[in-house]
């Protein structure tokens, strides 16, 4: 039976200020159930290993998605320990993690990830970094994984080692293997699923008519085999880095990595070693958690400060999406804030990821939307008033700081130690209703695991409360909605979306 | 086997009533109720140190049939501190567990702990972690952070000594005890909600036991505690202790034999430990016929559930296969196993209750032993241990 994947565009933006879009976007579900319509813009829901981090199944189904079941975003890096098992397993990766309900969209790298190790795309493969160091991934291996892993949707294999210090030999090098990659993807199996091709925006900071060029031979040759873009590459840092020992592991992001190889030992050099060495920049160092955490060698980046400037490349987003036909869903992968995705969906982005929630989740930073769901109750489904919570004053308004940061708090915050009121007085889920910023603020004091599931419930929660609003504004604002009661302007909501939105 | 209505009176805040007593040893399966709720007893009591379970929501442990849970006044009073639970309206409130708790003197872990914990008369004398100061723990401050805290079931401050010490100093840590026990009584603010347990040391030593013992029950507490057996003492040496004290202290009020999690066959109540939780968090899962260690390689492809006829949402929904995927690399594997070792004590407890209901407890014990040692090389001391109440094992 053939699975169904539809995109249907229900409007585009009317202001000349946005290209926004609302999509409805149709996916099956592995158990092969009735379709479901997911309407755009929406988000995948970040995986590592195929669990959402932090949350078991049943605490899942139980707390965040009773009843939606927006698709899962698998990464191949993450998983690579375990791959032979999906493929004996014969039922494919969400039903492997607990998960068969939702649908799957199968990435090679972790979106979470910021840091990529430069010059290890190589022959006729494309280097994967996960726990155990390297995977070299050649276009037949990555199609066996997409037959073990039964995905409903899955993303072609792209040489992403570009960056705006590259030289052209290397740009040459990264558009010609995507297109092998991708030419030899769509004349292989794809077992059913539908394909997103990658674009690179790493190409259209080193030599923008070759790009253009690229994207060009994509529709034209193989526009009917492809049901999606992703445009790659934001945020992300391709670096020479030095890797420890013969596992080939990363070292830990934010320790000072050193240009000489003698400073430490056991360390191999990448096999570009005659090539001007670019060392990390310092901005991008600076949103880097500082603490390197042992063992964890390739785990993601984990800054989600939403009070940081943003550095998301708009120019050549919009350069890009310029390029793509409309008619096509367009994700853009990354740890993107609640701000930078709705600047993102005013330029025709339709798909994001949750890979925020899960850095934000690590971290203690707790997304509160009580602005945003006093001036949208319509994009927040019910509305409630959250019972006292026991505690001492909760009579109070607790610290009102969402004011102060933008939309999100850093529980770990002093501050808090004694504030008895729930993470946010306009939210419903298990968190809110059951417990206090205090108990919060204790529970990452004492690094309990339950601080981050607590806060996860919460911030995905959030998030998805985030993404309705942001459809019902794009919904106004393209002159569908036909809310009469309403007598602000489109324009005025969007501005004061992004009011609530905004970090400081 | 029907016990009758024998309760004890002396505790507004407890009522304990035995339901069933095993003809052949000392189990017996009761109802104790406490200020927020009744609690089956056998009963297996998680450990929540730090004000929480590991990673499991409240609510999950209450879907997985947990009444009471141990929280520890060492940790709780070091972070967030006794002023804070005191704003928050006590620890019930402020983990929002509205089932019952207990909560230990603070005393072990201080003496286990800390550098230079040492102890005088007064108390528990020690640095403190912070800022190197000296502090002092006494009875009645102890209590009065455990009034503080608002469990249910609140333990006196005793004079712990490690299992393997031999010589005088067992003795005067058993007396000193019993003056602690009889300061912590006077200090303590909350009888009406709040029960103060006893502890019974004595080391080794049979004859200090019995003193110790005896001492205790004439204070006429609504239960009691056997201390002091949770190290690094031999098995041997162990049931011995717990059997000549469960010999002594009175039939109708619990007893709470701390830091281990079995020996009902000896007439134990309540029993706590960290082992299932811990175990869970180093990838080790709980059955009938052993511990299962998913870290191994050998279930990389085994696809069947960690025990079929366990109905935790992890044996419902998981592969071994996957646990073992993900074992220490994500901390969802944490919070599987933890959910599924609970599981299995819950199913445990439940099993040797209504096997003493039954009056079959005997050959669920023989079976359950057989379970876990299918080649009947069951560990000496258990055997003499079972042998001792009447046991023998297949």
């Amino acid at each position: 039976m053939r699975r169904m994947s539809n995109f249907v565009l229900d409007s585009l933006a009317t202001s000349s200020s946005s290209s926004s879009r609302l999509g409805r976007w149709t996916v099956s579900s592995s158990g092969g159930e009735t379709p479901l319509s997911v309407p755009t813009p929406a988000f995948l829901v970040h995986t590592l290993g195929g669990s959402v981090p932090h949350l078991t199944a049943d605490v899942l189904l139980q707390h965040v998605f009773p009843e939606q079941r927006p698709p899962l975003l698998v990464s191949i890096d993450n998983c690579a320990t375990f791959v032979d098992s999906v493929a004996q397993f014969g039922s494919g990766i969400a039903k492997f993690a607990g998960l068969p309900q939702f649908p799957v969209f199968l990435s090679p790298h972790n979106p979470g990830k910021k840091v990529l190790p430069s010059g290890y795309n190589i022959g006729e493969s494309v280097a994967l970094w996960g726990r155990r160091g390297k995977t070299a991934l050649t276009v037949a291996e990555h199609q066996r994984i997409v037959a073990a892993f039964k995905p409903q949707f899955f993303q072609t294999l792209s040489d992403y080692d570009i960056s705006s210090t590259s030289g052209l030999k290397r740009m040459k090098k990264s558009t010609t293997r995507t297109l092998e990659f991708l030419d030899k993807t769509t004349s292989g199996s794809s077992n059913g699923a539908d394909l997103f091709a990658t674009v690179e925006l790493g190409w259209f900071k080193v030599d923008g008519e070759e790009a253009n060029k690229t994207v060009k031979a994509m529709l034209t040759n193989k526009l009917d085999a492809i049901k999606g873009f992703i445009i790659s590459g934001q945020g992300l840092t391709c670096a020479e880095v030095y890797l420890s020992g013969s596992s080939g592991r990363m070292i830990p992001e934010g320790v000072t990595l050193s240009l000489s190889p003698n400073k430490t030992e056991g360390q191999k050099k990448g096999p570009m070693n005659n090539k001007k060495r670019t060392q990390m920049d310092t901005e991008k160092k600076s949103s880097l958690n500082s603490t390197p955490v042992e063992d964890k060698a390739d785990e993601d980046d984990k800054s989600t400060d939403s009070t940081k400037t943003s550095d998301l490349d708009y120019a050549a987003i919009s350069e890009v999406v310029a390029l793509l036909p409309a008619h096509l869903p367009r994700y853009v992968p990354g740890p993107l804030s609640p701000y930078e995705i709705l600047e993102l969906v005013l330029l025709g982005v339709d798909l994001f990821d949750s890979s925020w929630v899960t850095a934000s989740a690590d971290l203690g930073h707790v997304l509160v939307l009580d602005e945003l769901t006093k001036y949208f109750p319509d994009g927040h489904e019910v509305k409630i008033n959250n019972e006292s919570l026991p505690g001492g004053k909760n009579g109070d308004e607790g610290t009102n700081s969402s004011n102060e940061t933008g939309c999100t708090i850093s529980i770990k915050d002093k501050k808090y130690f004694s504030d008895f009121t729930p993470l946010s007085s306009s939210c419903s889920c298990y968190t809110c209703r059951k417990h206090t910023k205090s108990y919060l603020n204790h529970l990452y004091a004492t690094e309990e695991l339950l601080g981050p599931v607590l806060v996860m419930i919460h911030n995905l929660t959030s998030f998805n409360t985030m993404m309705a609003t942001i459809r019902h504004v794009v919904k106004k604002d393209a002159g569908v909605s036909s809310q009469t009661e309403s007598s602000t302007s489109s324009q005025e909501s969007l501005d004061r979306l992004k009011q609530c939105l905004k970090p400081c | 086997m029907l016990h009758g209505l024998r309760m004890a009176k002396s505790s507004p805040a407890l009522q304990f009533k035995v339901l069933a007593e095993c003809p052949v040893t000392k189990a017996r399966t009761s109802l104790m109720t406490l200020p927020h709720g009744t609690v089956e007893t056998p009963v297996f009591m998680p450990v929540g140190t730090q004000g929480t379970l590991k990673g499991l929501l409240p609510e999950q442990l209450e879907q997985l049939g947990c009444h009471i849970m141990l929280g520890n006044t060492y940790h709780l009073g070091n972070r967030p501190g006794i002023e804070l639970i005191k704003e928050a309206g006590g620890l019930h409130n402020f983990m929002n567990w509205n089932r019952s708790l207990l909560t230990d003197s603070g005393g072990f872990q201080m003496v286990s702990l800390l550098e230079l914990a040492e102890i005088t008369e007064d108390g528990v004398k020690f640095k403190s972690p912070y800022d190197g100061s000296e502090c002092m723990m006494t009875p009645e401050h102890s209590i009065q952070i455990q009034n503080t805290l608002g469990a249910d079931i609140i333990m006196q401050l005793d004079d712990v000594v490690s299992s393997t010490t031999t010589g005088p100093r067992v003795e005067e840590a058993m007396h000193r005890t019993i003056r602690w026990l009889d300061r912590c009584i006077a200090a303590h603010q909350n009888p009406e909600k709040q029960n103060l347990f006893p502890i019974v040391q004595g080391g080794l030593n049979p004859e200090l036991r019995k003193a110790c013992a005896k001492e205790l029950i004439k204070r006429d507490t609504p239960g009691f505690a056997i201390g002091g057996l949770s190290g690094g003492e031999s098995k041997d040496d162990f049931w011995k202790m717990v059997h000549i004290s469960t010999d002594i202290l009175p039939n109708h009020k619990p007893r709470y034999l701390m830091g281990v999690g079995f020996a009902e066959d000896l007439g134990c109540d309540m029993y706590d430990c960290v082992f299932p939780t811990r175990t869970a968090r180093f990838g080790s899962a709980l059955t009938f016929t052993g511990q299962v260690n998913l870290k191994h390689q050998k279930f990389k492809n085994d696809f069947t559930p960690v025990d079929p006829e366990c109905p935790c949402s992890t044996c419902k929904t998981y592969t071994k296969a996957y646990i073992h995927a993900i074992a220490t690399h994500e901390t969802m594997a944490c919070h599987l196993l933890t959910v599924h070792n609970i599981t299995f004590q819950m199913r445990l407890m439940k099993r040797i209750r209504e096997s003493i209901k039954e009056a079959t407890f005997v050959e669920f014990v023989r079976n359950f032993m057989f379970g876990l040692y299918p080649s009947k090389n069951y560990p000496k001391w258990s055997q003499d241990a079972l042998n001792a109440v009447g046991i023998s094992l297949l």
